[in-house]
């Protein structure tokens, strides 16, 4: 961790030399703010009663994050290449389960890329998503568990039916 | 007789509704960090990042 302020401005300098020192320390002032704002925040999230589930707070951020993204963009679908090179699509606005974690990663990719992205190794034996009414994928029984895709947390559901079509 | 405050127990639509509130307030604030990421550097930005995936949704 980086503990020490004057690493962090030391750090900035060596990225970006068009600021002057000044300018510098109000930028990095700024950061370290919005970070304890983003951390405050984070916690506040992790705060709320278990009533709202794991899985539905999960999903309900990450919907939020799809709605934003869908309304500065206009974009509905990116192809974007993955690490083992093959071909992904970034999706937006549809209503998936996701795993806490997976949330996690998106937002870890929103705050990387600027872009909140749901990443899906499309492939043709992979059906077409639906969704349904219930809250987690544990209570669900209209959907089952198809595979786990990319970053090794997304879990992926589809209606049993679906399966049949494989 | 002791004095015990009550919290008050908030349905699962005020606790939605809330975790509506913080997302809204969250969102600018990761895009103003994306947006020094440049500025601040790779290393401060990633130790900023693995900061926050700590926090974020673990139980």
């Amino acid at each position: 961790m980086l503990d020490n302020y004057k690493d962090y401005i030391s750090e900035a300098s060596k990225s970006q030399t068009k600021f002057s020192k000044e300018e510098l320390n109000k930028y990095m002032d700024r950061f370290k703010h919005l970070e304890g704002m983003a951390v405050s925040l984070f916690g506040k999230i992790n705060k709320l009663h278990p009533k709202v589930s794991k899985y539905k707070r999960a999903n309900l951020a990450l919907r939020r994050l799809e709605e934003v993204f869908d309304k500065i963009a206009n974009i509905k679908s990116i192809k974007i290449e993955g690490k083992n090179k093959k071909p992904m699509k970034l999706i937006i606005g549809k209503r998936y389960y996701y795993s806490p974690n997976y949330v996690r990663q998106a937002f870890l990719n929103y705050i990387i890329s600027g872009v909140p992205c749901t990443l899906l190794n499309i492939t043709d034996h992979v059906p077409k998503v639906e969704y349904c009414d219930c809250t987690t994928p544990e209570e669900c029984t209209c959907f089952v568990e198809v595979s786990t895709l990319l970053l090794g947390k997304v879990r992926f559901y589809t209606k049993p039916e679906s399966l049949y079509k494989l | 007789m002791t004095n015990i405050s009550k919290k008050k127990v908030m349905s699962e639509k005020e606790e939605i509704d809330q975790l509506e509130e913080i997302v809204d307030a969250l969102i600018p604030v990761l895009e103003e960090m994306a947006a020094l990421k440049k500025i601040v550097g790779d290393k401060v930005f990633s130790e900023s990042v693995k900061k926050l995936e700590k926090l974020l949704i673990r139980k």
